[in-house]
């Protein structure tokens, strides 16, 4: 019995590449989206209150709920599915028969106590077709009431650990731009993946953009401060500007590993590729071309640089290897094609705008090939981020009215928001 | 056209010193008069119409707190302005008619467009009024009616040789942040280019591209679209 559900599990995980499920119909150059993604199906019980129930039930069953979602694994067991004798059932004894028969292979169950501010909440994952509770290897932590989605996060963590081997994202830092509306000045922010705890990067109001992560967990930022977009480095509290040269000093991205920036300038009248070393000194020009190239991004290695240019005609994802050498076209579908972002799994993500000017997020391998829909005419959907495993995209989409940040899983199956109100773009993963 | 401020002050004194006796009300009335004649130099002397505005107001203001003497000085001051202006205007004649029909082609294309938007397709900064240059979609090629702009936009320069100005480049709200940005630059850079091969010393003009950050006009028709793709000039 052990096998059926770890046999499950690898298939769900395979379903994490974008490699399997999609094709693409070459006669009319339409992306079709076949996807086969199969997940375990996942009773959530209510959590069940020790002593006196508390308001703070309902928010953990819907903090744990979304938390679950977001990590693409399970299709959740409608409540009104439960049988009526495992409702609140408490952790101590499981009817893993009434479970199966709800219709669910795994199910988890939360048990909690408030004293005074401090919550006592324990979780348990359960096998409903081998019938155990699943032991998971991680530290509870020790919680208020005030952050009782830090435990949450953490079990949720745990789960995805268990079942992929890979570490969850829950509760890690993002990079966003916020707006207070549609063409209203950008600042750049940090919010936890749920899109909570915003904060801005950098007290100034003048617009701020582009952000990625730089050395020592620093953030760079393009802003108009000076009245020119330049490139910043926030770090330790302290605000440093690391390239002012005329025009554009934007879309910064750091390679932890040779210590360098990938970045745009227009000092001399055109938007070009250059390398700097993070400090800002040891300028190397990478492309020289009377078109637009801009947007590049590492390899995961940083071997290669991924970047846009309109050399072709109209904007198009390329490649080069890092000191811009043997420059390769990637994309070939569509007239617009931009915002590459490179994901440890080999895939390329970025946003693609159709004859109706809306913006779809696609996937292609790093060669190109193997073009993949992830978003179709759900709003405008742009600045794909790939997570640090490569097996999430996180974006902003405008299906539901503002934009908001969605994370999904790279096949696109499973999509949810984080971002519940407000104005934010450009997502960008913890480093 | 150089504004001889000097002289004018002398002359405002002259007069001022022969008619120190005359009413206030009757210098006011003369220097309304002046600055009606002066009417069509509104555009073509701006600068100096707008000073004799300014003196004609300061003489009212005199005059209703029942300080007469300044307001004659003022007045004088006004008429002697309004004067120059009309001077100046007829001197400038030339580059002035080309401004007005740039501005004229300039507003029959928003009117052809449905955008007839006075207020929004010239930049004021202080007296100095630039046109605004727009672009066709994707575009940062000169059309015809940009070139008109950006002529008009000279012909201010000319007069204003101390003047250096930015041009602020922008997009519509279509397209992604920074390729949005890199075509803005590349709008500005269309205009500082031609604006330099007709005679204008690159240090006067600085690009700085806003991509698709400022939009002057937030709704998403394709008339919205039209007036946010643009390079404004703003004095620096």
């Amino acid at each position: 019995m052990t096998s059926r559900i770890f046999g499950l599990c690898l298939a769900i995980s395979c379903c994490f590449l974008p490699a399997v499920g999609f094709s693409q119909t070459p006669a009319n150059s339409e992306i079709v989206v076949n996807v086969s993604a199969r997940r375990m199906a996942l009773a959530l019980s209510p959590a069940v209150p020790r002593s006196q129930a508390s308001e703070i039930g309902a928010k953990i069953d819907a903090t744990l709920e979304h938390g679950l979602q977001l990590t693409g694994l399970f299709d959740l067991v409608p409540q009104g599915s439960f049988l009526p004798s495992v409702r609140n059932e408490a952790l101590a004894k499981t009817d893993y028969g009434q479970w199966y028969a709800s219709g669910a292979q795994v199910l988890i169950k939360a048990e909690y106590s408030v004293s005074g501010t401090h919550l006592e909440l324990d979780f348990a994952l359960y096998d409903v077709v081998e019938n155990r509770r699943i032991t998971l290897a991680y530290n509870k932590p020790a919680v208020t009431v005030a952050d009782y989605s830090k435990a949450v996060y953490a079990f949720v963590n745990a789960v995805v650990k268990h079942f992929t081997g890979e570490d969850g994202f829950l509760g890690q830092t993002m990079l966003a731009v916020a707006r207070s509306g549609k063409g209203q000045p950008s600042r750049v922010v940090t919010m936890t993946t749920d899109g909570q705890n915003i904060s801005n990067v950098v007290k100034h109001s003048a617009i701020q953009m582009l952000p990625a992560w730089g050395p020592g967990g620093g953030v760079l930022l393009t802003s108009y401060m000076s009245g020119n977009p330049d490139l910043y480095l926030a770090s330790g509290g302290v605000l440093r500007k690391i390239s002012g040269e005329a025009g554009m000093n934007s879309g910064a991205d750091y390679c932890a590993s040779n210590g360098r920036i990938v970045l745009t300038l227009s000092k001399d009248g055109n938007a070009e590729i250059y390398s700097m070393a993070a400090s800002g000194g040891d300028l190397r020009r990478l492309t020289n071309h009377a078109s637009i190239d801009t947007s590049p991004v590492w390899s995961p290695d940083c071997s290669r640089i991924a970047f846009v240019s309109d050399r072709g005609g109209n904007p198009q994802i390329y490649v080069m290897q890092a000191d811009g050498s043997g420059v390769r076209r990637l994309t070939t579908v569509g007239k617009y094609n931009t915002n590459p972002s490179w994901g440890r799994q080999g895939y390329i993500a970025f946003s693609a705008r159709d004859e109706d000017n809306g913006l779809d997020i696609f996937v292609m391998r790093e060669d190109g090939s193997n073009l993949m829909r992830v978003t179709q005419q759900q709003g405008r959907n742009d600045k794909p981020a790939w997570s640090p495993d490569g097996r999430y995209l996180a974006f902003s989409s405008t299906r539901d009215g503002g934009s908001r940040i969605y994370i999904s899983t790279a096949d696109g199956k499973s999509q949810f928001a984080v971002t519940r109100s407000g104005w934010f773009e450009n997502p960008v993963w913890a480093p | 056209m150089k504004i001889q401020l000097a002289s004018l002050a002398i002359a405002a004194c002259l007069a001022m010193a022969c008619a120190s006796s005359q009413p206030a009300s009757n210098v006011i009335k003369d220097a309304e008069e002046a600055m009606l004649n002066a009417d069509s130099a509104k555009e073509c002397a701006a600068q100096t119409y707008a000073l004799a505005q300014k003196a004609l107001a300061e003489a009212q203001e005199a005059q209703a707190r029942g300080d007469a003497e300044t307001a004659r000085q003022k007045a004088r001051l006004a008429q002697t302005l309004a004067n120059q202006a009309k001077d100046e205007a007829i001197m400038n004649a030339e580059d002035c008619e080309r401004q007005r029909a740039a501005a004229l082609a300039m507003h029959e294309k928003l009117a052809d467009s449905g955008n007839i938007v006075d207020d929004i397709d010239v930049v004021v900064r202080g007296d100095v009024e630039f046109e605004i240059v727009y672009f066709d979609f994707d575009e940062s090629t000169l059309s015809s009616a940009a070139v008109k702009s950006i002529t008009a936009n000279i012909g201010i320069l000319r007069q204003k040789p101390g003047l250096a100005v930015q041009l602020a480049a922008h997009t519509d709200e279509r397209g992604t942040t920074e390729y949005n940005l890199a075509l803005s630059q590349k709008r500005g850079e269309s205009v500082r280019v031609y604006m330099t091969t007709m005679g204008i010393e690159p240090r006067r003009l600085t690009v700085v591209p806003y991509g698709k950050e400022k939009p002057v006009a937030l709704g998403s028709r394709e008339q919205d679209h039209a007036l946010n793709r643009r390079v404004e000039f703003i004095a620096r």
